[in-house]
């Protein structure tokens, strides 16, 4: 069974399509936790009646232990932005590589809540901060006070009691770089320590609510309360900055598509397991509000098609030979979302024959240029995979109408618009498109070896480089312009957000997103229940 | 100290900020962190990133590559391309660019021999870089953070309100 396309999975619009799937990296998370049979403690607990202080979590993983140290601040309300331009947070977090003892637990409460301005150690893993949806927090937390459950219908209707607004690991800021755990059980796959991260803080505003609230928390609430999160642009260069990493997710994602489309025929567990997940799916929809015009209008459309989809999911068709790929198959005359929802859904039930997948999701392969490819022979890898490329006139304004670039003030990735804004001289390379047509342009046809082409044109050295990378790993690049008046960032925001395992996206303009994380997932006591919360619906 | 990808990524932005092209800027980063991770001195790094950028002149003669003239982070990418292409030996203008060609050919798994202004391959073993904080002397940390700091767009009240996103107070 071949796999889809790159060109046409690599597609902004396809992108910014995806859903969640098991492959998902909470999803593997939790089942390697489980798996483990990981136990989490709380060994410190230092709150004040209204709820400020710090608390250590802690729980032993991969032979490894970690702890989270969670502090909760007093923040004025007119603070509280989800922005990245914010300087204090209602809560911070640092993930520890050990049990941290009293001085360690002492540095990262005076240092944590500083965030960017303060500088961490290799002990430190992750680095994070979250702030309360007060609206819901005060309203759980007045509910229990007076001796009862919230209002299921609130719960739903946010789905999280704390939304973290950056969640920093890799050596950012003097934390550990990624290849301090790289190799270790459990944390070796990809942003595995900040998954653990997030579904550990979930669990401190589950606990934090019920201490200010004096009371418990139904099981049912805590489990539809995720951890909520508010992404912005500086997440959208990094796909383009790890092609291979890239390549490496969407591979595998293809590749287990794949493998379901090859299964001959279904049993009849499988068959039931599938209607019972189409239903699920409906009910997310109907629960999934976004008040953006795009996405409004997209669930709009997922809403009015999946009943038309799951209409055709008679017993005949399920029971017929390659049923699955029969499925996907005619889901191309639907609309693009509801195609990647099917492909989602149908991988859902398989988790034995695509979950080893999962192994395959990191990478430490970095791109490497090949220089004795000949000339001749990089230009027919253009002619074959660029055509999305150099195909566009950059020089018109509409090809052009946009540049990345970092901001003086934050350091952080910003979309300028080319011809309103200063800035465009500085602009960060990520016109992939328009460098690699600006190599062919250059390029020679004969024999002569890559090496000594770029000892002459020096300025093609990354796009030669990206061109050779993607011959090897065909799902490294985002075949779109994005540089493009039609760029749209959410979309790169959304294929790497439904890859952490993200639902509910709510997109808050076309740079940044709300999102909702680990929302169903299992509670600390949960885990040996760990593995069917894909599109978790209310129960609460 | 500081992290092997804060490295990394500075090095990366200060180079650009030099003026030196996306792709030996990308190398550039990769040979700090294999010099910083090994234990090397990152001085030749500093110096690289404090040359002019001038035109490349070079040669391929049998077997080696002659270097007429060229900055040393467009001349490293070269010569480590010439290695890998099979060329056995390289010959440098400048000797001063010695300790950052010898960088890149180390970190290409090609361990240097130099005599004179000529380096060879030889059967020595390279060292891997370990994954852990490291020291750089303050002086080239802020000459990397100067250079880089060119590539930083000023902000204005309009990329502020629309360039990350809405402008909005989240108090829900």
């Amino acid at each position: 069974m071949p796999l889809r396309s790159p060109s046409t999975v690599m597609r902004l619009r396809r992108m910014g399509a995806g859903f969640p799937t098991r492959l998902s990296f909470l999803r593997t998370l939790m089942r390697a936790l489980a798996a483990d049979d990981v136990k989490v403690t709380r060994p410190v607990w230092k709150m004040d009646v209204a709820g400020f202080g710090h608390a250590v979590y802690s729980l032993r993983f991969g032979v490894y232990d970690y702890a989270l140290v969670a502090i909760s601040t007093d923040l004025p309300p007119e603070m509280r932005t989800d922005r990245v331009i914010a300087t204090a947070w209602d809560t911070t977090y640092v993930l520890y590589d050990g049990i941290p003892d009293q001085s360690e637990i002492d540095r990262i409460v005076a240092s944590a809540p500083k965030q960017e301005a303060a500088r961490f150690t290799a002990r430190d893993l992750v680095l994070c901060r979250a702030n309360k949806s007060v609206r819901l927090f005060d309203h759980v937390t007045d509910a229990l006070k007076s001796g009862q459950q919230p209002d299921p219908g609130k719960i739903r209707d946010t789905g999280y009691l704390m939304r973290t607004t950056a969640v920093y690991g890799n050596g950012k800021f003097g934390i550990a770089d990624r290849g301090h755990i790289a190799d270790r059980p459990g944390l070796g796959g990809p942003f595995m320590a900040e998954m653990l991260t997030v579904w550990l803080i979930r669990g401190f505003t589950h606990d934090l609510a019920e201490h200010v609230g004096c009371g418990t928390l139904s099981r049912e609430a805590k489990r539809h309360l995720g951890i909520g999160n508010a992404t912005g642009l500086g997440m959208a260069p990094f796909l383009v900055n790890h092609p291979l990493l890239l390549d490496a997710w969407m591979s595998v994602r293809e590749t287990a598509i794949a493998r379901v489309r090859a299964i001959p025929s279904l049993d009849e567990d499988q068959i039931g397991r599938i209607y019972d997940l189409v239903a699920r799916a409906a009910q997310h929809l109907a629960e999934w509000n976004a008040p953006d015009a795009i996405a409004a209008q997209r669930i709009a459309t997922l809403r009015h098609e999946w009943p038309e989809f799951a209409a055709t999911l008679t017993p005949e068709a399920l029971m017929a030979p390659n049923p699955i790929d029969q499925i996907i198959t005619q889901s191309a005359q639907r609309s693009v979302d509801t195609q990647e929802l099917i492909a989602a859904l149908m991988l859902e039930p398989f988790g034995e024959l695509i979950d080893g997948l999962t192994e395959c999701m990191a990478t430490s392969l970095e791109p490497e240029l090949d220089p004795t490819m000949s000339c001749a022979n990089l230009r027919a890898l253009i002619d074959r995979d660029w055509d999305w490329a150099c195909d566009v006139d950059y020089d018109t304004p509409a090809a052009c109408a946009q540049f990345w670039y970092v901001s003086e003030e934050k350091l952080e990735p910003r979309l300028g618009n080319r011809h309103q804004e200063p800035g465009a001289a500085l602009e960060s390379p990520l016109d992939i498109g328009r460098q690699v047509k600006a190599l062919a342009g250059d390029l020679t046809t004969g024999e002569t070896p890559v090496g000594q082409f770029l000892a002459e044109r020096p300025k093609h050295r990354a796009a030669a480089r990206r061109v050779q990378s993607l011959a090897r790993h065909p799902y490294a690049e985002i075949r779109d312009n994005l540089i493009g008046e039609t760029c749209l960032p959410i979309d790169i925001l959304r294929c790497k957000l439904a890859f952490f395992g993200a639902g509910k996206f709510d997109p808050k303009s076309d740079r940044w997103t709300r999102i909702t994380l680990a929302q169903g997932a299992p509670l600390f006591d949960e885990l040996d229940n760990a593995d069917d919360w894909w599109l978790p619906v209310a129960t609460v | 100290m500081w992290a092997l990808n804060e490295i990394a990524g500075l090095v990366q932005k200060a180079a650009r900020g030099a003026g030196i092209p996306v792709g030996q800027a990308e190398d550039l980063g990769r040979v700090a962190v294999f010099l910083a991770g090994s234990g090397g001195s990152i001085a030749p790094v500093t110096a690289a990133l404090l040359e002019p950028i001038s035109t490349v002149d070079v040669r391929w003669q049998d077997g080696s590559v002659e270097v007429d003239q060229g900055p040393a982070a467009l001349i490293g990418p070269i010569v480590s391309d010439a290695f890998a292409m099979g060329y056995t030996s390289a010959v440098l203008a400048d000797t001063a660019h010695a300790a950052l060609i010898s960088a890149f050919l180390a970190r290409s798994g090609v361990a240097p021999k130099w005599a004179g202004n000529t380096v060879t391959a030889s059967d020595t073993t390279i060292l891997r870089p370990t994954c852990k904080p490291v020291a750089i002397p303050q002086d080239d940390w802020q000459i990397w953070q100067d250079l880089a700091a060119k590539t930083y767009v000023p902000e204005t009240e309009a990329s502020r309100s629309s360039g990350a996103g809405a402008g909005l107070t989240d108090n829900d």
